[in-house]
């Protein structure tokens, strides 16, 4: 049985380094796919360049194992078209819109057995925000027995 | 394997006129549908469920998606092959055909001000053999 879990942090300041644990169920047989991305809050500006979506960087690991499954930049996820180049074109003649750009989001594919329900992660800020106070969402996808 | 012509495409909408609010939506699937294997979001103002939406998605009392799962999670844009755009679940039974779905609007600041707006959920179902 698949089961998603969502473990959100909240991130207040530049820079901010995080540690963090996320208590996985008793039943778990292993997780099967990670997906992470930033949240703004009601009232706080984006990046001065719109095309300037990396918010930070994130590693999770199995203590168990000591050994990290998942390494990636965390980014603002946006309606903005990915190639900043054809954004700048289409920019001058129309508004860009979610539906022309949209793509799918889909989760990283990994196979980590887990035997101890416990995954420990670290977050590091590296946003250009003039503000920063945004949610972190790491989303798991369980598989459980 | 499934071909079109055995896939059951549902459509509900859920209607979002206040900001910052839960909506529940409560549906029935097809009584022909057997497992329920895909779903997809849209709606009439995209920008406001990409940014504004979460949800909580149930179908026969079991969790799909649980509270705080971001609609834009869920979506499909023009980007995406027409074959490809369905969100896959695998094969969860259909029991007593109930989808319930907790739609919540919250405030962003790349979504404002508030509309009101129309979530439409599309569910994919094969049909009994």
């Amino acid at each position: 049985m698949h089961k998603i879990l969502i473990h959100t942090e909240e991130i207040t300041a530049n820079g901010s380094k995080l540690q963090l644990q996320i208590k996985l169920p008793e039943t778990i047989e292993k997780v099967t796919g990670v997906f992470a991305g930033i949240t703004r809050l009601p009232g706080v500006a984006g990046p001065a360049d719109p095309a300037d979506i990396n918010a930070g960087s994130l590693w999770l690991r199995i203590p168990e194992l000591r050994d990290v499954f998942y390494a990636d930049r965390v980014q603002e996820l946006n309606h903005l078209l990915p190639e900043e180049a054809i954004q700048e074109l289409m920019g001058q003649a129309m508004q860009p819109e979610w539906w022309f750009s949209g793509t799918r989001y889909t989760f990283f594919d990994v196979t980590v057995p887990v035997e101890d329900t416990l995954i420990e992660g670290f977050y590091e800020d590296e946003s250009s925000f003039a503000t920063v106070h945004y949610r972190l969402n790491i989303y798991l996808n369980l598989y459980l027995k | 394997m499934s071909y079109k012509h055995n896939i059951i495409k549902e459509r509900f909408d859920i209607a979002v006129t206040t900001a910052d609010t839960v909506f529940k939506g409560e549906f029935e699937l097809d009584k022909n549908a057997e497992h329920l294997f895909g779903l997809l979001l849209t709606s009439d103002s995209e920008l406001h469920l990409y940014y504004r939406g979460s949800q909580k998605i149930q179908v026969n009392d079991q969790e799909l998606f649980p509270e705080d799962f971001e609609a834009k999670l869920l979506m499909s844009g023009l980007g995406v092959s027409p074959n490809q755009r369905v969100v896959r679940i695998g094969n969860v039974k259909r029991g007593n055909g109930k989808v319930e779905v907790w739609f919540k609007d919250t405030s962003h600041p790349s979504a404002t001000p508030f509309t009101p707006y129309k979530v439409i959920l599309y569910l994919f179902s094969t049909v009994k053999a």
